[in-house]
């Protein structure tokens, strides 16, 4: 079970390293001010910095109140988290398929996959709603609208 | 005058009126569903504003913004849920009144009428004082712009609701991301790792419909395991109020209005602050508090009227300073900023048919959410029972098919996904969102006018100090920024006396 401290830590350093890499590439664009006005650097310079003073802030405030950070659970290895990790997995799945087999057919598997994973038993009902679903979108996006959306690799090959 | 017909003719034309009736219909929905936010309604319609015309598109999204804080109200009386925290107040008195009394018309009339009340009177006062604040803003120069943008970052110890420093962090996030690109100034290539995508900047549109809506998706998912959905099966009798309750509710739904439009202008609060705050009030002021808890109609109509009320009072420094209040406000400046109209002094000069446009859009949306609430109030008691295994998925593909129309770009799908996976993870780790976006939108306004205030001043940073509105301003930023830091001690202090 993971605690708010550890995850406080992890944020800190997450933030000082993106704070110190911005602060380093925004140094080579140039900070210093001239008459023309400062350099192409110089505000996300001052960002960098922002975000390393905001990664100690919060290390000294864990630090400072370790006991009560350490006491609170932060729940990432529950059931539903592991059902929403899998949703996740599905989601960027579906974004790859797009790629592939185009909006409406990646989208059709992808409602059937979701809504079965979710718990919907009733396998008419999952596959009356993802085709009245992507009907209306159809209607609505290439007739009405007149956008297309992805189209499947082999389609335009 | 002409600015008035102007808007009168966008409002009211057919295409823009159906569509403001769309976006209420679709913001009652929303609002109604618990789990939905009106930021996730606001996330998943704004690609469409892009499609349906750039007003036409806004006015939508005015009619789903006040449609769902409205429609909180629904279920916060019927299933003791408040669809939005705007509503958590009304299940106070609320769900005693239409269970435990067995009065549900007579409890979401009571809510219809004062959600209705509140919108109009803040819009009426949006009307009235937003001219007058523009007009004092037009005198403000690069120095009072960089303070402004300064003070509407440093919003973000407000809006954020985990830890404040967490907060901070996701909002100089937002501001880096917006600097990828061309540096406006010198030309240059920023952050860009070489790519083309990159070299035009990162859209908005991707990471808020990822933090808004698709790390919602994966929110409710994880609820939803242990959690039984609750089923409205409800009868609703008569769904317009009696006289004697509106006599009774009047003197509450005017305070409750002034003190929810009064909320609303000061950026950081929300419709929640609102309708608590009113809620109280109305408690202080009554006769006879005793009923108040138990079903009070005074208690619905506090709180209704003042969540909603803030919606109007919101928009006058949206509209005349462009600082965002919350993350709808924020959506909607962004949504604003798109399509051309930059919120601010000079909207009232340049596009005072746009600024008309809005104010009549808030009124008819405000109108129009009252007609359906009495109207279709028995239908949209039923939303509440659509199971979440159909809708979380098909908002999922909402969230995907909305990214990709704004840009028509595989890469911005891309990183909505990844906008929405990380943003799970900052919730979970107490991570504000809408520091993120409030960043994005305020981030270029801030780096602008920063450097322009230096050039200005041959690069001496006491520009900022000469002038004394900018000075004062970023002295409230700074208090506002460190106030998590005295706001405990205050506390203690006046709590020891």
């Amino acid at each position: 079970m993971a605690n708010m401290k550890n995850c406080n830590l992890c944020i800190a350093a997450l933030t000082a390293v993106v704070g110190a890499s911005i602060a380093v590439t925004s140094y080579g664009y140039g900070i210093g001010v001239t008459e023309f006005g400062p350099g192409a650097g110089f505000w996300p310079f001052i960002l960098g910095v922002a975000l390393l003073l905001n990664a100690a802030a919060i290390f000294l405030d864990t630090m400072l109140n370790l006991k009560s950070y350490a006491d609170e659970v932060v729940v990432l290895r529950s059931p539903g988290c592991f059902k929403a990790y899998k949703l996740m997995a599905m989601v960027v799945a579906y974004a790859v398929l797009i790629y592939v087999l185009g909006f409406y057919i990646a989208s059709f598997l992808f409602l059937a996959a979701a809504m079965r994973f979710l718990g919907l038993e009733k396998k008419l009902l999952i596959l009356a709603v993802s085709l009245i679903f992507l009907g209306i979108v159809w209607l609505l996006f290439a007739k009405a609208l007149h956008i297309t959306l992805p189209r499947p690799i082999f389609w335009e090959g | 005058m002409d600015a008035i017909i102007a808007a009168f003719s966008q409002v009211f034309s057919i295409y823009n009126f159906l569509l403001l009736v769309l976006g209420t219909v679709v913001g009652i929905f929303i609002g109604a569903m618990p789990g939905l936010s009106v930021n996730m309604g606001l996330a998943l319609l704004f690609p469409i504003t892009f499609t349906v015309g750039g007003l036409g598109g806004i006015i939508m999204l005015l009619g789903i913004y006040c449609g769902a804080i409205y429609g909180g109200s629904i279920t916060a009386i019927l299933l003791k849920t408040p669809g939005t925290p705007a509503s958590a107040a009304t299940t106070l008195d609320g769900y005693p009144m239409a269970i435990i009394n067995g009065q549900p018309g007579r409890a979401l009339s009571i809510s219809t009428t004062a959600s209705t009340f509140g919108g109009v009177f803040s819009v009426v006062c949006l009307i009235l004082f937003a001219p007058m604040l523009a007009k004092i803003a037009l005198q403000f120069s690069k120095p009072e712009y960089f303070a402004l943008a300064v003070f509407g970052i440093s919003m973000v110890t407000s809006v954020s609701s985990g830890s404040v420093l967490k907060g901070i962090v996701g909002c100089i996030v937002g501001l880096w991301i917006a600097t990828i690109g061309l540096d406006a100034m010198s030309g240059m290539e920023r952050f860009t790792l070489g790519t083309l995508y990159l070299s035009g900047g990162v859209s908005f549109m991707p990471i808020l419909i990822g933090l808004f809506a698709l790390t919602q998706v994966f929110v409710n998912c994880e609820e939803s395991v242990g959690t039984k959905q609750q089923k409205s099966d409800i009868k609703i009798d008569s769904v317009l109020p009696s006289c004697a309750d509106v006599k009774l509710t009047l003197p509450t739904l005017v305070r409750s209005s002034a003190i929810g439009t009064f909320i609303g202008c000061v950026p950081g609060t929300g419709g929640d602050i609102g309708s608590w705050i009113s809620y109280n009030q109305a408690k202080v002021w009554a006769k006879d508090s005793s009923q108040f808890g138990k079903g009070d109609p005074r208690g619905i109509a506090a709180s209704e009227s003042g969540n909603n009320s803030v919606v109007g009072g919101a928009f006058i420094p949206v509209l005349t300073l462009g600082i965002p209040g919350d993350g709808a406000t924020a959506i909607i400046l962004g949504a604003l900023m798109v399509h051309g109209i930059q919120p601010g002094p000079l909207l009232f000069v340049n596009n005072p048919a746009g600024v008309y446009t809005i104010f009549l859009g808030l009124l008819a949306a405000n109108l129009l959410m009252g007609a359906f609430g009495f109207s279709f109030i028995r239908m949209f008691a039923r939303v509440v029972n659509i199971p979440r295994q159909i809708l979380l998925p098909i908002i999922a593909v909402m969230a995907i098919m909305g990214t990709y129309s704004y840009n028509n770009s595989m890469p911005d799908v891309a990183i909505m996904v990844c906008a929405g996976i990380v943003g799970y993870f900052m919730h979970k780790s107490g991570m504000s969102v809408p520091g993120v976006i409030i960043g994005i939108i305020l981030g270029k306004l801030a780096e602008e006018n920063f450097t322009g205030s230096l050039m200005m001043s041959d690069g001496s940073a006491v520009v900022f100090l000469e002038h004394p509105l900018c000075a004062v301003l970023l002295f409230l930023s700074a208090l506002s920024l460190f106030s998590p830091m005295y706001r405990p001690m205050l506390r203690k202090l006046f709590e020891n006396r």
